[in-house]
């Protein structure tokens, strides 16, 4: 009996707790607080209330982000919230816009209206907007969208090549690395004159990180280091040389780079657990330089050069290094940057659910104007940075603060307010990169020592001025603008193409590791031809030639859309 | 005469049909209800519409799975390869353990093993592949590495990244996972045996093999039959976090099981259609093998689910 | 107590005994004192593998975790779900087994079914999403208190219990006027205390570490998240975003992602080992045989 006292007494508290309205904010009811869904965050102020450029921006326009980790994939959040139609009040969408059902279940407002007075906006994406009213699937060419961020484009060079160790480039004389094969030599060489690590432990050739979400794509990603683009998990690629969509499988140089990994595979020269590696465990590897080069995964070199120096292991800092195929460079490919006009994988909408659009609107348009774009992206000027000779420059304070990764830097709020509209690349008003972290000496200021060393026995200043013969590098490339591309390999969820390109990519998995360890050549030649005619086998035509018909179809609209509006 | 009495026993049994109704109820609305979005399967399902509105479609996805995707066999050997060996080695062993832990005489290591055992239960499947790796791992493993030092091997062995392992390693998580959990159902058992029925074995000059043998065991039976039924239905599913962590490249062909098939086509891809008739084709098989076991179970012990 | 001499199979019981410890200490001791290890390491001195030591120290998971707000009101939210739901589970799947044990019920093969093969038939995910909130329990604290009401497996486990009590109980009772609820709640159920205390176990254990509720349903509802699900956002903030790739150029995370959910395990693990001894001695004794006798 005296348990089921005790049980009563837990039930009725419990419910008291729960029943009780917990309203501890004094909520300021004219403030407009608007949660935005993300995937991640590094900045310990979830608020925009929190921060020095948000306080600025609440007290223009009493507006406050707040920002929400999604805990789950983007796709399962935005199927349930269409089923359920409890939308959030800004929607941020991945990938396949044009093909979502979003639309037709009732996620966005017509933002025609909306934009009338926003000048500013229409001004900033005046070459973008023709793009997001294609994207309409009902086919009515309405706007309903904005995109934010975008590829690779001017300001930001090359990235996720090869990172290599800067002693082992010394050591062997600072060699001009380019195609696989160069790979190949240079890495024998380097294992026998570096047979450990600051540890003992022993070296590693390559390390790459087959294991991660998007793994198999790091062995066709070398099609992006000459004239193709567009690596998803669709079976086609771009080629920007000749304009035209092509079956991954057919591209020779994929599979010089299987015959690269096996033969590195063979040679003792790739990691033994390379298939279960992720990003996390290379860094871990790389903490006592273990790894000699780290295929793609670039991003980690800043931290993972800070530790090195922490540890007294500066000189084996890691830099990146270029990568082709040899028929790239025998046929003379140009590495093709792109300049992403609309890239659609980052698609955000207002919903029903806004409670006040024209305000969101109002602050939109403040974000694409000059004082606006300026004030989110580079902060306040005499704080932040300054103009010295005509260039927009990070002050000495922001740099340090940057490179210290405390509070004090997040606190600035940089970046928060980029999901309502801002562009990549370039700010049009004043030709300098939109981001203040694409200064160009700001990339400089981040360099350690053994980095600048480095890239003066090379004759050059950046790392990405390799691919720049102007600039004192040693390989040719060039930009093109993409347009409808990206939104070219976009599928239906329950169209036969989708199932198609789904058991496409199936097959190139399942062969991945046949492909790379295959004891010889002849072994190889067998793998490789039985992978072909499975594919074949799954009719990948289906995928190839609706791609093409999608492509030219949207280059036509496109440009009936960009002669209208003259 | 007869309608008489069923009545009576109907009015007798009232208090009885009380107590059922909220679980009845709570049932009804939370499982059996929704059943209706089944409906997805027949009719071209768009989310943020209703579940009839769509394109009738028939049985096309069901016959979609069987025929064009040639899927259904590898799914199938998959699921069913790893979930009754799970079963038979979970289920043995964790009896084991609670036999031994039965036997322990002294309390507090007892009770500190036990806690132990359990732990496992708590992690979640994410660090658990981080444990596997820090001993698994083909070069910087522990267990390799010792292999390796000692001269048994001369490379290391990629367990976690090869197709040959990829069952096992999927059994022995399972085992490490559930181990604990399991014992202590079958704890729970042997706390309910009758002291009694061992005084009078001891007495009898049993020894402890022999009480394990003819008094724990037997009592321990309709426990084990029933958690072998009840496992039995849930032979077709799989935990999603714990194959999304351990397949890779390397072993992704062993590793495809009807769960991961589901979810790939249905929220990855957003053919909800396919999923949901995939999603029957499982639901039916698990019901008709649970039933099988059921009967099976009555005729041979006696014991069964219902 | 009678001593007794040691035979030869006490010596092999034991040396199962011992190897089973071993074993154990091996496999789940180790494992946990590598989270904690790993844990508090620097991460840039972290290597794969196997560790005996920490590498380097670093509390930085820990430190920025506590930095965070809302922490007390996230786990006042906790523990009223690991209370309330499993005492509600308890009370209605316990009665269901109560009901189910006895074979004589009116359609007893018919109603004993369906309850089974509750366990094993789903909708799938978007029926059942769509249901709750049709139901209207979205954005609600009853969601998670609700739809886990009838727990089919625990009222399976307790129906085998009962099953197994002898007959002489329930008809002891009846012989003295006690009708069928009163049975149920002051005869049957203590006799089940083991079992009672098993199935709560795993109730508390789930309602605490649950998370994915809140994110379907009460993401906006911030004083409605409890203290797992909260964990789980700060261990998804600490991973790599794509925003950290495209715009930072490689931001030093803080401590690294593996760290705080390591440290997040620790967290999470270190109440429940504190609690589960206390509830172990409900296993031990043979409660029966005093009710019997008395």
């Amino acid at each position: 009996m005296k348990l089921t006292r005790i049980l009563a007494l837990l039930i009725t508290l419990v419910v008291a707790i729960v029943c009780i309205p917990v309203g501890f904010a004094e909520e300021n009811p004219e403030e407009y607080h608007i949660t935005m869904y993300c995937e991640g965050r590094s900045s310990p102020y979830s608020s925009t209330a929190d921060t020095i450029i948000g306080q600025i921006i609440k007290e223009k326009f009493n507006i406050v982000l707040d920002f929400e980790v999604m805990g789950q994939d983007w796709n399962e959040f935005v199927n349930q919230r269409l089923v359920s139609q409890d939308f959030p009040e800004i929607a941020l969408l991945r990938w396949d816009f044009a093909g979502s059902n979003w639309v037709n279940g009732g996620g966005a407002l017509e933002l025609d209206e909306l934009f009338a007075n926003a000048e500013n906006i229409k001004t900033l994406n005046k070459s973008r907007i023709p793009l997001w009213r294609m994207d309409d699937p009902t086919g009515q060419n309405r706007l309903l969208k904005w995109t934010y961020a975008g590829g690779l484009d001017e300001a930001m060079g090359p990235r996720n090549d090869v990172m290599v160790r800067a002693d082992v480039l010394k050591a062997l004389g600072y060699p001009k690395l380019r195609t696989l094969s160069d790979y190949i030599d240079f890495l024998k060489k380097a294992v026998e004159m570096f047979p450990t690590d600051h540890e003992g432990n022993q070296t590693i050739g390559m390390c790459v990180p087959f294991a991660e979400a998007w793994g198999v794509n790091l062995v066709n990603i070398i099609a992006e280091k000459g004239s193709f683009t567009g690596c998803t998990l669709f079976p086609t690629m771009y080629n920007c040389a000749e304009d035209t969509f092509v079956d991954i499988l057919e591209i020779p140089s994929v599979k010089e780079a299987y015959q690269f990994f096996n033969t590195l595979y063979r040679e003792g020269l790739l990691d033994g657990e390379v298939f279960t590696t992720t990003c996390t465990e290379i860094a871990e590897k790389m903490n006592t330089a273990q790894p000699i080069c780290v295929w793609y995964p670039s991003w980690m070199a800043t931290s993972i050069n800070r530790n090195l120096t922490a540890n007294g292991w500066e000189e084996s800092s890691y830099i990146a290094m270029p990568v082709q195929a040899d028929s790239q460079v025998e046929n003379g490919e140009l590495r093709y940057l792109g300049i992403w006009q609309g890239n659609s994988s980052y698609s955000l909408t207002i919903t029903p659910a806004a409670k006040h659009p024209e305000r969101i609107v109002e602050l939109m348009d403040y974000l694409a104007s000059p004082e606006g774009l300026s004030l989110v992206t580079w902060g306040i000027e005499g704080v932040h940075y300054t103009w010295e000779d005509g260039v927009k420059t990070p002050t000495p304070e922001f740099v340090e603060m940057y490179k210290a990764g405390e509070d004090e830097y997040y606190q600035i709020g940089l970046g928060d307010f980029d999901m309502l509209g801002i562009p990549d690349g370039l700010n049009p008003y004043d030709g300098e990169p939109v981001h203040i972290t694409g200064a160009q000496a700001f990339t400089q200021e981040l360099y350690n020592d053994a980095i600048r060393e480095t890239l003066a026995a090379y004759g050059i200043d950046l790392e990405e001025q390799i691919w720049n013969t102007e600039k004192g590098g040693w390989i040719e490339s060039t930009h093109v603008n993409l347009t409808v591309q990206p939104s070219a390999q976009v599928f239906d969820p329950d169209s036969t193409e989708a199932m198609v390109s789904e058991q496409l990519l199936q097959n190139r998995n399942n062969y991945m590791s046949t492909l790379i360890t295959a004891v010889d050549d002849a072994a190889f030649e067998a793998a490789w031809e039985q992978c072909l005619a499975d594919h074949k086998a799954l009719n990948p035509e289906i995928c190839t030639n609706y791609v093409l018909e999608r492509y030219a179809k949207l280059t036509a609209e496109y440009e009936a859309a960009i002669a209208a509006a003259e | 005469m007869k309608k008489n009495s069923k009545y009576l026993k109907l009015r007798e049994q009232l208090p009885l049909f009380c107590m059922l109704l909220p679980g009845f109820l709570s049932l009804l609305i939370f499982v059996y209800w929704p059943l209706r979005g089944w409906a997805m399967a027949f009719w071209k399902y768009t989310p943020g519409k209703g579940y009839f509105s769509g394109a009738f479609k028939g049985m096309e996805y069901f016959k979609m799975f069987f025929t064009t995707m040639n899927d259904a066999g590898t799914v199938v050997l998959n699921t069913l390869s790893i979930n009754f060996v799970t079963i038979a080695i979970n289920l043995s062993v964790a009896l084991l353990l609670a036999m031994l832990l039965n036997e322990m005489k002294n309390r507090r290591w007892k009770k500190v093993m036990q806690t132990l055992s359990f732990f496992p239960y708590f992690v979640s499947w994410s660090i658990t592949y981080s444990i596997f790796y820090a001993f698994l791992a083909a070069e910087n493993g522990a267990i390799n590495q010792a292999l390796v030092s000692v001269g048994l091997l001369s490379k290391g062995i990629d367990f976690l990244g090869s197709k040959n392992y990829a069952w096992q390693m999927i059994w022995l998580s399972n085992l490490w996972h559930y181990v604990g959990y399991n014992s202590i159902i079958f704890l729970s058992g042997i706390a309910g045996i009758d002291q009694e029925m061992y005084e009078a074995a001891e007495i009898d000059g049993a020894s402890r093999i022999g009480k394990m043998r003819y008094i724990t065991l037997p009592n321990l039976t309709k426990t084990l039959v029933m958690l072998l039924i009840l496992n039995s239905g849930s032979v077709f599913n799989s935990s999603f976090d714990q194959f999304y962590m351990f397949s890779n490249v390397g072993n992704m062909t062993s590793l495809e099981v009807f769960d991961m098939y589901i979810y790939r086509y249905g929220m990855k891809q957003g053919n909800f259609s396919y999923a949901t008739a995939v999603g029957i084709v499982k639901t039916a098989a698990s019901i008709i093998m649970l039933v099988t076991v059921n009967t099976v179970a009555k005729k041979l012990s006696n014991t069964s689910l219902f | 107590m009678k001593k007794r001499r040691i035979t030869g199979e006490d010596i092999f019981i034991q040396a199962c005994i011992v190897l089973m410890i071993f074993t154990l200490l091996f496999t789940m001791a180790y494992p946990f004192y590598h989270l904690i290890c790993y844990s508090i390491s620097d991460p840039s001195k972290v290597r794969p593998g196997f560790m005996l030591f920490p590498k380097g120290l670093n509390f930085d998971a820990y430190t920025s975790l506590f930095r965070k707000g809302g922490l007390v009101s996230a786990a006042g939210i906790s523990v009223a779900r690991a209370i309330s739901g499993p005492a509600l589970m308890l009370a209605v799947s316990s009665m269901a087994a109560y009901v189910l044990a006895k074979r004589n019920l009116i359609g007893h093969k018919f109603i004993s079914k369906m309850f089974v093969f509750t366990m094993y038939i789903s909708a799938g995910m978007i029926p059942v999403y769509r249901n709750i909130y049709d139901l209207g329990l979205a954005h609600s604290f009853w969601v998670y208190v609700l739809p886990c009401m009838m727990d089919i497996f625990s009222m399976v486990l307790i129906r085998t219990y009962i099953e197994s009590m002898p007959d002489g109980l329930e008809e002891a009772a009846h012989v003295d006027g006690s009708g069928y609820f009163r049975t149920y709640a002051q005869i049957v159920m203590p006799v089940c205390k083991p079992i009672l205390a098993t199935v709560a176990l795993f109730s508390i254990v789930a309602q605490w570490n649950a998370y994915t509720d809140t994110m379907f349903y009460n993401t906006s509802d911030v004083h409605l998240h409890p203290l797992s699900y909260i964990l789980m956002q700060y261990m998804k903030s600490s991973q790599l975003s794509m925003e950290a790739i495209r715009v930072g150029a490689g931001r030093d995370q803080r401590a690294n992602a593996q760290m705080v959910k390591m440290a997040i395990t620790v967290i999470t693990i270190a109440p429940i080992m504190c609690v589960y001894p206390l509830l172990q001695k409900y296993f031990v004794k043979g409660i029966m045989i005093g009710a019997i006798k008395g």
